[in-house]
C-alpha cells in the first residue's frame, strides 16, 4: 500500500526556486541556483551532471537530509523543509527510501536487522513485517545471507541490502545517490535491473543521481545539472 | 528494543581498548568516591569499636557534682540508666617486664561475672594483691598463674600476683605489648589508696532509647552526681574529618580528569560512528533516538563501571579498615561493615557521572545536517574562542580579586574560588595558544618545518587542545599535592624551630601529684639541665555544653617566651597575661574553637575536664595556626592541676650537654613512668612523618589523575588522528613518509604536554595561594608556597608519561591506507 493517496496527475515531488549556498569563512558558493521542476508519481528520473554540479546536494535536499537556503521541496503536497524534526524523521522512515553510494549499512547489525532498521526505529512490531522482509530478501536474492553482517558481503550484495532497507516501509519515493558508483559492471547492471523492477512492480517513484550514461537511460527522464542549474 | 540493546552491547564491545579506558575512568572515580564517602564511618568505627568493647558496652560515666575524684556510689539513683559498675581505675607502669603501661581496675569479684576465665579460679583466689590478666598478655609475656608483676602506681612499686587469666574481652580488648589492663581486687586498691568505700570510675548502661534522654533523666534525678557521655564519637569523627576532607578535595581532580576523559571517549565514539549515526538518521531515526542510544550506552558504561567501582571501593575500604584497626597486629580486626546506602550513592554517582560527561558530545552528535554527518562535512562554526577567553579572564580576575582583596570572603567560598580559577585557566589558554602560534608559526616554518606543522595542528585540533586540558588538570592536582606536602613539612619545621627547647618528655603515665613533683625535682637537680628552662604543659580532652573540648594547660608567664609560633600579642599587652592569676579562671581560645562553639571575648563557659566542671571566662581569641588540633582552650596549668585534678603532662627543657646523649640517659629514668624522651629534631621528624602519611595518600590520588590523564590524552590523540586521517593521507600522497608522520604526532603530544605544564607553572603561585585558602576553609590554615624546584621532577615525569602514551598511537597508525582515505566522497 503506497503512502501516496493523491491523484496520479498531481506531482509526487514539486521543487520551486530551490537554492543552496555554502558559506566557508568569507567564501560563498552557490551550489543550486534556483531550481524548479516536478516529478510525477511512479516516474523514474535520473539526474546527471559533472562533479560539483550540485546533483548530490539536490538529492539530499529531496531526501530531507539537508536544508535549502531558499525555495521549497514538496512531497505529495507537503513542504519538507517546513516540517519539524520528528515529522521529517517520520517521513524518512516511512515515505522515502534513500540509497547511498557507499551503502551505509550498520556494520554490527545482520542483513535482516539492517533491512528492518526503519521499522526498529519506528517502534512497530517486527513480526508485522516478517512477510515483507522475506519478500524483499527474495527480491534481492539474499535469503541465504540474512544472518550475515555486512562485512561478509560483497559490494553488490551490500548495495542490494541497502535497497531492501530503503523499501521495507514500501515508500512512495526511492532516492539513489550514485548507487552503482562503487560497483563493478556486472553488479551495477544487476542492481539497476532490481531498481527498474521495483519501479515497474510497485510503482515507486525513483530519483537517481548517476554519472553513468548507460544507467541514466534506464529511467523515464534525465535531468542535466550544470553549475547549479538544469541545462537542456 | 532487543535489537537496540544488542546494538548497544555490540558497539560497546567492538573497541576493547576504549571500553577498558571508559570503565577504568568510571571505576576509579566511583571507587574513590565510595571510599571517601565510607572512610569517616570506617575510621570512627575502627576507633570507637575498641572503646565500646573496653567500656564493656557502657555509655555513661558518672562523676560527683562535688568535684571529688573519689566518691561513694551508694546514693546513685538508677534513673535513666540500667546498671552501673563502680571501680577504682589507676595508671601504672610495669617494672619487671619492659616498662609497659598498665591500667589497674579495682573491681569486686561479682563484676567479673561477664568474663570467661581459662582456668576457672575461685573467688578466694581473687583477694589481696592478686591480678587478673588477659590471655593475650599471658601469651605475649609468657605469664602464668602465680607469676609476679612489679607495678609502679601511686608513687610506689607494688607486687601483684597473677591469679586468673581471662579471654581478650571487655577492658582487656585493647591489650598490646606496650600497654594493657589488669583487674585487681577493689579492696586491695582501696586499702592502698586509703579510699575504702569510694570509687573514681563509675560507668553505666543507658536506660532510655537515646544517650541524651538517658543523661537528661539521670541528671534530673541525681543532683549529687552528673552523667556524661563515656566517649565522644564526634570527637573521633572530627579527628578524621581533616583527612576525609583532603580526600574529597583530591577526588574533585580525579572526577574532573575522568569527566574530561569520558567526554573525550564519547567524542571519539561519535566521531567514529558519524556514518552510522547519519545512516540511522537517513532511515528515519529522530535526533532523540540517536541521543537516547548514545546516552543508553553511557548508562551501561556507568552501570558496569559503577559495579566495578563499588567492588574496588569496597576493596579499598577493606584495606583501609584492616590498616586502621588498632589491634591488627594481634589478629583483632573489627568486623568490616559499610552502610548499604553507600552502594546506592556510588551507583547513582557512576551512572550520573558517565551520562553527564557524555552529554555534550551526545547532544552535538546530531546537531549537523544529516547529509553533513554522513559525509563528515564540518560546518563552519561560530568562533567561541573570544567569548570563552573573555569569560575565562573574568573568572580568573574575579578569583584573584577576591583572593587578594578580600581573603576572609575568599576563604568562605574557597572551593568555588579555586574551581572558578581553574575553569578560568582552562577557558583562557586556548586563545593564548592561538595567539602565540599565529605569532610564531610563519617565523619557525622555514626552519623547523615539521615542528611548525605539528604546532599548527595543535592550534586547529580541538581534540589536541582537549589533551592540554587533561594535562593541565592532572598537573594542577600534582601541584596541589606537592605544594601541600612541602608546605606541611615547612610549617612543622618552622613550628618546631619557633619552640625553645632541646628535649621533650611526653606520655608520662602518672596522674599522681607526688610522682610529678618527684620527676620535676629530679630534673631540677640534674646539673646537665638548664633549671630555669624547665616548662610543663598538658593537653586534656573534655566537654563543653555537650561538645568536645581540648584544654591546653600552660604556664602563662613562660609559654609566650617558649614559642613564637602563636602570636599572643594584643595591643600593648599579651593575651596570656589574663591567665596569670589561676583563681580568676580565665581562658584564651583558638579562633577555630570560637567559631565552632560561637564564643566571644567575655563569654562564660563551663569546661568539664576529668569529670569536674568549672566556669571560665573567655578573655581572648587567638589564631593558633596549626598548633596541635587547632581547636583548644588555653588555661593556666595550675587550674588543671588544682581544679580538675589533672597531674600528667609534657615537660620541655634545655640542656648544657649534647641533647642526644642526654636523651639516651634520661630514657631509662622516664621508662619507669612510661614516658618518652625525644630531642627537638626527633620530635619534629616524627611529626613530619605523621603529616607525610596524609600527603602520601593525596599523592596516590594525584598519581591516579596523571595515569587516567595519560589514557585520556591517548584517547584524544586518536580522535585527533581520526579526524585528520585524510589530511595525513594527503601528506602521504605528497611524499611524507611514516617517520615524518610519527615525528608530527610525537611533536604534537610533546608540545601539548609542555604547553600545559607551562600554563600550570604560570598559574602555580596563584594556585598555591588558593590551596592555602581552601586549607583554611577546611580548618587547616596554612601558607602554601609554590616551589618550581620541588615540582620539577613531577613535571619531567609528566612529560615522559604523556610522551610514552603517544607510542600506541604510532603503532596503531603504521598502516595508513592512502587509497582508502582519499576515495571518500
Amino acid at each position: 500500500m503506497k503512502n501516496d493517496m493523491k491523484k496520479a496527475s498531481d506531482p509526487c515531488i514539486k521543487v520551486e526556486g530551490l537554492k543552496k549556498t555554502f558559506v566557508n569563512g568569507t567564501v560563498t558558493v552557490e551550489v543550486l541556483k534556483g531550481l524548479d521542476f516536478t516529478i510525477a508519481p511512479g516516474e523514474f528520473v535520473s539526474i546527471m551532471g559533472p562533479s560539483g554540479s550540485g546533483k548530490s546536494t539536490l538529492l539530499y535536499l529531496l531526501g530531507a537530509l539537508d536544508t535549502p537556503t531558499a525555495g521549497t521541496v514538496q512531497m505529495n503536497g507537503r513542504n519538507l523543509h517546513s516540517m519539524r524534526g520528528r515529522e521529517k524523521s517520520r517521513l524518512r522512515r516511512t515515505e522515502l527510501g534513500f540509497v547511498f553510494q557507499f551503502y551505509n549499512l550498520v556494520p554490527n547489525l545482520t542483513v535482516e536487522e539492517n533491512i528492518l532498521l526503519p521499522i526498529i526505529l519506528d517502534g512497530k512490531p517486527l513480526k508485522m513485517y516478517k512477510e515483507r522482509l522475506d519478500e524483499l530478501l527474495r527480491i534481492i536474492d539474499m535469503e541465504d545471507h540474512r544472518k550475515h553482517t555486512p562485512r561478509k558481503l560483497s559490494g553488490g550484495q551490500q548495495q542490494r541490502v541497502a535497497v531492501a532497507r530503503a523499501l521495507i516501509f514500501d515508500p512512495g519515493v526511492l532516492l539513489l545517490d550514485e548507487p552503482t558508483g562503487n560497483l563493478d559492471s556486472k553488479n551495477s547492471e544487476s542492481l539497476m535491473r532490481l531498481v527498474a523492477d521495483i519501479n515497474k512492480t510497485f510503482g515507486t517513484t525513483i530519483v537517481q543521481v548517476t554519472h553513468s550514461d548507460t544507467f541514466s537511460t534506464w529511467g523515464d527522464r534525465i535531468l542535466h545539472l550544470e553549475d547549479g542549474m538544469f541545462s537542456d | 528494543m532487543r535489537i537496540f540493546c544488542k546494538y548497544i552491547m555490540r558497539t560497546m564491545l567492538e573497541k576493547k581498548a576504549r571500553l577498558v579506558l571508559l570503565l577504568f575512568a568510571i571505576t576509579l572515580s566511583t571507587a574513590l568516591f565510595f571510599a571517601s564517602l565510607g572512610l569517616t564511618d570506617l575510621i570512627v568505627e575502627s576507633v570507637s569499636r575498641p572503646i565500646v568493647e573496653k567500656t564493656e558496652e557502657h555509655h555513661i560515666r558518672i562523676v560527683s557534682e562535688t568535684g571529688d575524684s573519689f566518691f561513694s556510689a551508694d546514693d546513685i539513683v538508677t534513673a535513666g540508666i540500667k546498671s552501673h559498675t563502680s571501680s577504682i581505675v589507676l595508671p601504672g607502669v610495669i617494672q619487671n617486664l619492659d616498662h609497659e603501661i598498665v591500667t589497674l581496675h579495682g573491681r569486686t569479684w561479682d563484676s567479673l561475672s561477664p568474663y570467661t576465665f581459662v582456668d576457672a579460679p575461685s573467688e578466694d583466689s581473687f583477694s589481696g594483691s592478686s591480678a587478673v590478666i588477659s590471655v593475650r598478655v599471658a601469651e605475649l609475656f609468657s605469664l602464668e598463674r602465680g607469676d609476679a608483676l612489679e607495678v609502679l602506681f601511686a608513687g610506689e612499686t607494688h607486687t601483684l600476683h597473677v591469679s586468673g587469666i581471662v579471654g581478650n574481652q571487655g577492658v582487656f580488648y585493647g591489650d598490646t605489648n606496650r600497654s594493657f589492663d589488669v583487674i585487681v581486687p577493689y579492696g586491695y586498691l582501696a586499702e592502698t589508696l586509703e579510699v575504702e568505700g569510694l570509687y573514681n570510675h563509675v560507668t553505666a548502661v543507658m536506660g532510655e532509647d537515646s544517650l541524651d534522654a538517658s543523661l537528661v533523666l539521670f541528671n534530673e534525678m541525681n543532683p549529687d552526681f552528673r552523667g556524661i557521655p563515656l566517649y565522644n564519637e564526634d570527637f573521633v569523627a572530627s579527628m578524621v574529618n581533616q583527612q576525609v576532607n583532603a580526600l574529597y578535595f583530591m577526588l574533585v581532580f580525579i572526577i574532573l580528569v575522568s569527566g574530561v576523559i569520558i567526554h573525550g571517549a564519547f567524542k571519539l565514539i561519535v566521531t567514529e560512528r558519524r556514518r552510522v549515526i547519519g545512516t540511522f538518521l537517513s532511515q528515519g531515526a529522530t535526533k532523540g533516538t540517536i541521543r537516547g542510544i548514545l546516552l543508553a550506552e553511557g548508562f551501561v558504561y556507568g552501570l558496569v563501571g559503577g559495579a566495578f567501582g563499588i567492588l574496588l571501593g569496597i576493596g579499598m575500604l577493606y584495606v583501609l579498615h584492616d590498616y586502621s584497626s588498632p589491634l591488627r597486629a594481634y589478629g583483632v580486626v573489627e568486623p568490616f561493615r559499610f552502610a548499604g546506602a553507600l552502594v546506592v550513592y556510588a551507583g547513582l554517582f557512576a551512572i550520573g557521572f558517565a551520562m553527564v560527561s557524555a552529554l555534550s558530545p551526545v547532544i552535538r552528535s546530531v546537531r549537523r545536517e544529516v547529509k553533513n554527518i554522513i559525509l563528515d562535512i564540518r560546518e563552519p562554526q561560530r568562533k567561541k574562542g573570544a567569548l570563552l577567553f573573555v569569560l575565562g579572564t573574568l573568572l580568573l580576575c574575579g578569583s584573584a580579586l577576591l583572593s587578594y582583596v578580600s581573603p576572609p570572603t575568599a576563604i568562605d567560598y574557597a572551593p568555588f574560588v579555586m574551581l572558578s580559577a581553574i575553569i578560568g585557566v582552562l577557558m583562557v589558554y586556548p586563545r593564548v595558544l592561538d595567539f602565540l602560534i599565529s605569532l610564531f608559526f610563519r617565523r619557525i616554518l622555514p626552519v623547523f618545518r615539521l615542528t611548525a606543522l605539528s604546532i599548527q595542528n595543535v592550534r586547529t585540533s580541538a581534540a589536541l587542545r582537549g589533551n592540554i586540558t587533561v594535562i593541565v588538570i592532572a598537573a594542577i592536582s600534582v601541584v596541589t599535592v606537592v605544594s601541600l606536602s612541602s608546605s606541611m613539612v615547612r610549617i612543622v619545621t618552622d613550628a618546631f624551630d619557633s619552640m625553645r627547647f632541646d628535649i621533650y618528655v611526653h606520655n608520662i603515665q602518672t596522674n599522681d601529684p607526688g610522682s610529678r613533683r618527684t620527676i620535676m625535682d629530679t630534673l631540677r637537680e640534674d646539673e646537665r639541665i638548664v633549671g630555669e628552662s624547665l616548662m610543663e604543659t598538658t593537653s586534656v580532652e573534655g566537654n563543653v555544653a555537650g561538645e568536645f573540648a581540648i584544654a591546653e594547660g600552660i604556664e602563662p608567664g613562660r609559654f609566650d617566651d617558649f614559642t613564637d609560633y602563636i602570636d599572643f600579642t594584643h595591643g600593648d599587652g599579651n593575651l596570656l597575661d589574663a591567665l596569670e592569676n589561676a583563681e580568676e579562671r580565665n581562658t584564651v581560645i583558638a579562633t577555630t574553637t570560637a567559631a565552632r562553639l560561637g564564643l566571644d571575648v567575655g563569654s562564660a563557659v563551663d569546661l568539664d575536664f576529668n569529670g569536674i566542671v568549672q566556669t571560665y571566662t573567655v578573655t581572648g581569641i587567638v589564631d593558633v595556626r596549626l598548633w596541635n588540633t587547632r581547636d583548644m582552650f588555653f588555661v593556666n596549668l595550675a587550674n588543671l592541676r588544682e581544679d580538675h585534678h589533672i597531674d600528667h603532662g609534657r615537660i620541655y627543657f634545655d640542656t648544657h650537654e649534647n641533647p642526644e646523649t642526654l636523651v639516651d640517659e634520661l630514657q631509662d629514668y622516664f621508662r619507669n613512668f612510661g614516658g618518652i624522651v625525644q630531642t627537638r629534631d626527633e620530635a619534629r621528624d616524627i611529626n613530619i612523618e605523621n603529616n607525610r602519611q596524609l600527603s602520601r595518600m593525596l599523592s596516590a590520588f594525584s598519581l591516579f589523575a596523571i595515569v587516567i590523564g595519560s589514557f585520556g590524552a591517548l584517547n584524544n590523540m586518536f580522535i585527533s588522528y581520526l579526524q585528520r586521517k585524510r589530511d595525513f593521507a594527503v601528506l602521504e600522497s605528497l611524499g611524507t613518509h611514516q617517520g615524518q608522520r610519527n615525528r608530527i604526532l610525537l611533536t604534537e603530544s610533546l608540545f601539548c604536554v609542555v604547553f600545559a605544564l607551562v600554563v600550570v607553572v604560570l598559574y602555580g603561585n596563584f594556585h598555591a595561594r588558593l590551596i592555602g585558602q581552601v586549607a583554611s576553609f577546611l580548618l587547616l590554615p596554612m601558607d602554601i608556597t609554590f616551589s618550581l624546584v620541588e615540582i620539577f621532577p613531577f613535571l619531567l615525569a609528566s612529560i615522559a608519561i604523556y610522551t610514552l602514551a603517544t607510542l600506541p598511537l604510532l603503532v596503531k597508525t603504521r598502516n595508513l591506507n592512502v587509497i582508502e582515505e582519499m576515495k571518500i566522497e
